[in-house]
C-alpha cells in the first residue's frame, strides 16, 4: 500500500465515522420552537435559553415559557386552553396549536425525531 | 492505479453518496381547514411542483370544509335543515358516497359510530368550533332526544332522492369528515404521482410511502402528560388516528365533559382517555377509534372485529394501556418509566 493509499483509508475512515454520527444519532431533543401566528412563523425561540414571551393573535395574548430545553404554553385567552392542556414540547415535530388565538408552537431541529404528531 | 486505490476511490465515492442521501427534502405546508391546523409533508417531490400541489390540496380541504360543515350554509346544512321535515328531497350529490360511507361504518359499529346524533352534539354545544363552557345540557333534554334513538337506517337513500323517518336525525360528520377528506386528497395525490407523503389534519393523518430509505417516523402524544407517550413507523400506507377526551372539552364543577357522546346514553363515554387505531383507510380509522373509545371495555373487541380493524392502543381512566397484538408488535413506548400494559386478543 502507497503512502496516498494509506491517506484514501484515513480519509474513507473519516468520511465514513462522519456518516455513522449522522445517520445513527439517538433521537434527540429539538434545537428551538417555532411561534406560529396563523401559519406562519414569527419567532425562533432557542431552547437553552430560559425566558417566558408574549404573542399577540386574534383573541389576546398566549404567554410562552421556554425552560430547560422545554416549551409550553403557560396561557391563553382561548375558552378550552387545550394549547396549555397539552403541556411541555420537547422532541422535534411536537407541536401545539392554540387555534381560537391562532398562536401555534412547534419544535424544530436540523434532525427531527418525528415526521408527524398523532393526538 | 491499483486494485485497492480503486476499492478505495469506491468507498469514498459511496460514503459520499450516503451523506448527499440524507439531504432534508421534506416540504411542509401548513394552513387551517376544517377547524384545524393542517400539515401535509412531501418527500422526494421537485420543489418547483410543491406551490401547485399545495394550493390544490388546500383547495381540496377547503372545499370539504364548506360542503361538510353541519350547520353552516352549504349542501350539509342544507340537509340538516330539510331531513326533519321528512319530505323526500335532493341529496346534493358530493354528499352521497360520504353518507353511504358513513352509514356502511356506522353499521359495522353496532350505531357506536352515529352521524345521525347531530341533534345531541348540538345540544351538548360540541358543534361550535369553539368548545363550550359549560354546565352540561339538561337531563330531560338529553334524555327525549336519546329516546328518539336517531340513527342512520332512519334514513332512505333512492338515487339522489333522500328522507328521514325520524325527526331526531341530525348528521355531523364528525368522527369522519376528517379521515375522509384525508383519504380524498391521498387518493388526489396519488393521482399527481406523489408516492411518499403525510397528510396530518389536527393530529390525525394517513401516511404514504417513505422518507428516502427511512420509513416516516410518527408519535403518538400523551393522553395526560404531554409529549410523545409512543412512536411508530410507517413505510407504505397507513392511517393513524386517535379519537381523546383532551380533544375538545371543558371541566365544570370538577368533572370533565368532552365531545365523544355516547349515543346510548347521550352522556360523554368514560371507559377510555384515548383511542389509537390505525387503518389504511383514513376514513375507517377516524369512524373507528370513535366507536371504539364509546364501546367502552366491555365491547370494543367485538367492534373492532366487526369493523375489521387490528391494530388499536387503548389508554384507559386508569392510565393502563391497552394493545391488540397486531399494535402491541409494532408500536415502541416512550416514557419511562414504561407504563403498564395488557395485551388483549381480539375475537
Amino acid at each position: 500500500m502507497s503512502r496516498l493509499d494509506r491517506l484514501l483509508v484515513a480519509l474513507v475512515g473519516l468520511a465514513l465515522a462522519g456518516v455513522t454520527v449522522l445517520l445513527w444519532r439517538p433521537a434527540q431533543q429539538g434545537a428551538w420552537a417555532e411561534v406560529l401566528v396563523g401559519a406562519e412563523v414569527v419567532r425562533r425561540l432557542p431552547l437553552d435559553h430560559a425566558q417566558r414571551i408574549e404573542i399577540g393573535g386574534r383573541l389576546g395574548t398566549s404567554v410562552l415559557e421556554v425552560a430547560q430545553g422545554r416549551v409550553r404554553f403557560v396561557d391563553s385567552p382561548c375558552p378550552g386552553k387545550l394549547c396549555v392542556h397539552a403541556g411541555w414540547l420537547r422532541h422535534t415535530g411536537e407541536s401545539s396549536f392554540c387555534l381560537p388565538n391562532g398562536v401555534g408552537l412547534r419544535i424544530a431541529g436540523l434532525h427531527e425525531v418525528y415526521d408527524a404528531i398523532n393526538f | 492505479m491499483s486494485v485497492n486505490r480503486i476499492l478505495v476511490l469506491i468507498l469514498l465515492a459511496l460514503a459520499l453518496l450516503a451523506c448527499t442521501g440524507r439531504s432534508n427534502a421534506v416540504f411542509r405546508d401548513e394552513f387551517l381547514a376544517m377547524g384545524t391546523l393542517v400539515s401535509v409533508s412531501l418527500y422526494g417531490v421537485d420543489e418547483a411542483r410543491v406551490p401547485g400541489i399545495s394550493r390544490q390540496i388546500r383547495d381540496d380541504f377547503n372545499y370539504m370544509d364548506g360542503a361538510w360543515h353541519p350547520w353552516k350554509a352549504g349542501p350539509l346544512g342544507r340537509v340538516n335543515e330539510l331531513l326533519p321535515l321528512q319530505g323526500r328531497f335532493s341529496l346534493p350529490p358530493s354528499l352521497k358516497p360520504v353518507l353511504l360511507q358513513a352509514r356502511e361504518l356506522s353499521r359495522q359499529s353496532e350505531g357506536l359510530f352515529n352521524p345521525a346524533i347531530g341533534g345531541l352534539i348540538k345540544l351538548w354545544g360540541f358543534h361550535r368550533d369553539e368548545p363550550p363552557t359549560g354546565p352540561p345540557p339538561p337531563a330531560a333534554a338529553i334524555a327525549e332526544l336519546v329516546a328518539q334513538k336517531p340513527s342512520m337506517d332512519d334514513l332512505h337513500i333512492e338515487g339522489f332522492g333522500i328522507r328521514s323517518d325520524n325527526p331526531a336525525v341530525l348528521l355531523d360528520f364528525g368522527g369522519f369528515a376528517k379521515g375522509y377528506a384525508i383519504d380524498r386528497v391521498i387518493e388526489r395525490l396519488k393521482s399527481l404521482g406523489i408516492e411518499n407523503v403525510i397528510v396530518n389534519a389536527g393530529g390525525d393523518l394517513r401516511a404514504v410511502g417513505s422518507k428516502g430509505d427511512q420509513p416516516w417516523r410518527i408519535g403518538v402524544r400523551h393522553p395526560r402528560a404531554g409529549g410523545v407517550l409512543a412512536s411508530l413507523e410507517i413505510h407504505g400506507d397507513e392511517s393513524v388516528f386517535t379519537s381523546g377526551d383532551y380533544e375538545r372539552f371543558y371541566e365544570y364543577q370538577g368533572r370533565r365533559y368532552h365531545h365523544i357522546i355516547d349515543p346510548r346514553t347521550g352522556y360523554p363515554a368514560r371507559d377510555f382517555v384515548s383511542v389509537t387505531v390505525i387503518h389504511g383507510s383514513a376514513a375507517v380509522a377516524d369512524a373507528a377509534s370513535t366507536a371504539l373509545f364509546v364501546a367502552g371495555k366491555r365491547d370494543w373487541r367485538r367492534i373492532a372485529a366487526r369493523m375489521g380493524v387490528e391494530q388499536v392502543m387503548l389508554v384507559d381512566d386508569q392510565g393502563e394501556i391497552i394493545l391488540t397484538p397486531a399494535m402491541a408488535e409494532r408500536v415502541h413506548f416512550e416514557v419511562e418509566p414504561r407504563p403498564s400494559l395488557r395485551v388483549e386478543r381480539l375475537p
